[in-house]
């Protein structure tokens, strides 16, 4: 009688206890050191928000924030113009067609970054594919520079998001009921006035919450400015980079993570509150 | 049919037209490294006019690319396994909790894919310099484990919640042992959602690049770390080979995940049936 209880407490604890290595990776891998870290930002040389004083009132750094903000903002906009078509297309055609279109996008999607980056290198350099068409067709007479510049930035970093706002659009999308676009169409409405007082308002939350995704992810990118950038395209995860390993200022670099970390967590607090009606990713409805 | 459920048929085509150009927007890195890697001539001419494995011959006998894309490989296939078994554990984990356990447990998944990598880069760099383990294959585990596990989790626990409850039941009636139950009715329907899980766990391991920037050391490089220093300081045709082998291994797991999923909808339809 005895056994029987104590194998039954164990039994109903089991899934508790197999929460423990996940438990342990997140906290002490993980939040613990990312806490350490970005205290150094309040403690280090001394204690107080003399670092934070110090970025905030350095051009340079108000510099950083702003073209973090601003190709994140470019990016988030280009994803939307670029996605929205796609879903669209997704949702109207054929199994068979779809599932061609989302192998397409989800190719590049897990392909390596580095290698979609060393490909636009190609596209984009003086002498690469780009330059070289543009020569032939007789638009330009001189090649001119694509690489190292914000507009490469911000399409490397929109090739790598894209397939977020993708899917989050088609998500919405595809709740719409087909019959609304009929009706409304029925009942005389024309395309563009169907699109906006009809599609637009449905597919909206899959605009809000893939553009959240892909602007938070966009600011703390740090790969494609380093490479298809010039040091004038320095985002913040690339100032925190250099703060680490060329002015070996960590107090200065927590407090720009500590920043960065703040822009984040309030998007994505956002981004929760307004998912919790839709459900969580991995979370049954 | 179709008139009725599109837009009328000029607006189709400039649908299709667009959806066209955005696709080919995203496949054209890749359009570009493949042919590159069998190019001959200089490296930056482009369509190449002659056949050459130069590429892949520098990747063969170059210095140090094997030595990468062997660490790379074990990395990530180490965490892959670490990941498959701590996200089998932590699905079950999940699926079992109720309410606000299970709400709070789902937002920590995905809290390391939330917080940029920059930011867990540095903090990884002082817990792999505490615990001596910088610049070596077992630092790179532990960092990758972080950032990789969530998506093991996420996939498994999708699987798990679509498991049908009743097999289970089923064989505790019959008089299995929960065990055996596990290694006989739950493990095989898990299957796919199981190694869908660990193949995005290796995937992100594999291409993990930030982290890297921090915790390398001299015999510790993965493959990323050493495609960096190639496109930012010395160019080597074997970069292309490395790309193209890269885009080959993607498209294969993709194919594999894609059967996995036809065979998991396959099994579904005919217990519905």
């Amino acid at each position: 009688m005895r056994g029987e209880d104590w194998r039954q407490r164990l039994r109903s604890s089991a899934p508790l206890f197999a929460l423990l290595p996940f438990l342990f990776v997140v906290v002490a891998l993980f939040a613990v050191p990312t806490l350490r870290v970005l205290s150094k930002g309040f403690l280090e040389p001394t204690p107080g928000l003399a670092n934070f004083t110090a970025i905030f009132g350095n051009p340079l750094y108000q510099q950083v924030f702003w073209t973090t903000f601003r190709i994140s903002a470019l990016v988030t906009l280009l994803a939307i113009v670029l996605a929205y078509p796609v879903a669209r297309f997704a949702t109207e055609c054929r199994p068979l067609t779809r599932n061609i279109v989302f192998a397409m996008v989800l190719v590049p999607f897990w392909t390596s970054l580095l290698v979609r980056i060393y490909g636009w290198t190609f596209i984009l350099q003086r002498t690469g594919i780009l330059n070289e068409t543009l020569q032939a067709l007789g638009l330009t007479s001189a090649p001119l520079k694509l690489l190292y510049t914000e507009g490469a930035v911000v399409l490397g970093i929109t090739h790598y998001m894209l397939p977020f706002m993708i899917f989050s659009i088609y998500v919405a999308l595809k709740a719409i009921d087909p019959n609304l676009h009929k009706a409304a169409t029925t009942m005389g409405a024309r395309t563009p006035r169907v699109f906006f007082k009809v599609i637009l308002p449905l597919a909206l939350p899959g605009i809000v919450t893939g553009s959240l995704l892909v602007f938070i992810g966009s600011l703390g990118f740090f790969v494609t400015p380093a490479l298809m950038g010039s040091p004038r395209q320095m985002m913040l995860a690339n100032v925190i980079t250099f703060q680490v390993q060329e002015a070996l200022d960590w107090p200065k670099a927590s407090a720009i993570a500590m920043v960065l970390i703040l822009a984040v967590s309030i998007l994505a607090w956002i981004y929760f509150r307004l998912v919790d009606r839709v459900a969580l990713p991995g979370e049954a409805k | 049919m179709s008139r009725r459920r599109g837009p009328p048929r000029l607006g189709r085509w400039l649908l299709r037209a667009t959806v066209a150009l955005v696709l080919l927007f995203l496949i054209a890195p890749a359009l570009i490294v493949i042919p590159l890697s069998f190019a001959g001539d200089a490296m930056t001419r482009f369509p190449p006019s002659q056949f050459s494995l130069l590429a892949y011959r520098n990747f063969l006998y170059g210095p140090g690319w094997v030595d990468s894309t062997l660490f790379s490989l074990g990395m990530a296939g180490t965490v892959m396994v670490l990941s498959m078994v701590i996200g089998t554990l932590t699905a079950y984990g999940i699926v079992s909790a109720g309410g606000r356990l299970k709400r709070a447990l789902s937002i920590l998944v995905l809290l390391p894919m939330m917080v940029p990598t920059i930011i867990f880069a540095i903090a990884t760099y002082w817990l792999l310099a505490d615990w001596r383990v910088l610049g070596t294959f077992a630092g790179f585990v532990v960092a990758n484990l972080v950032l990789a596990v969530p998506y093991a989790i996420i996939t498994i626990r999708n699987g798990m919640e679509g498991l049908d409850r009743s097999l289970q039941k089923a064989a505790s009636i019959l008089g299995a042992r929960p065990a055996r139950i596990f290694l006989k009715v739950t493990a095989p329907l898990l299957l796919p959602a199981l190694a869908t899980g660990g193949l995005f766990a290796f995937l992100v391991a594999f291409d993990e690049v930030v982290v890297a920037q921090f915790v390398s050391g001299s015999f510790a490089v993965p493959l990323p770390k050493r495609m960096w220093d190639g496109i930012l300081y010395r160019w080597d045709p074997a970069i292309s080979a490395i790309s193209t082998i890269q885009i080959a291994i993607t498209v294969a797991v993709l194919v594999i995940l894609g059967l996995l999923r036809r065979r998991e909808e396959q099994d579904r339809s005919k217990r519905e049936v």
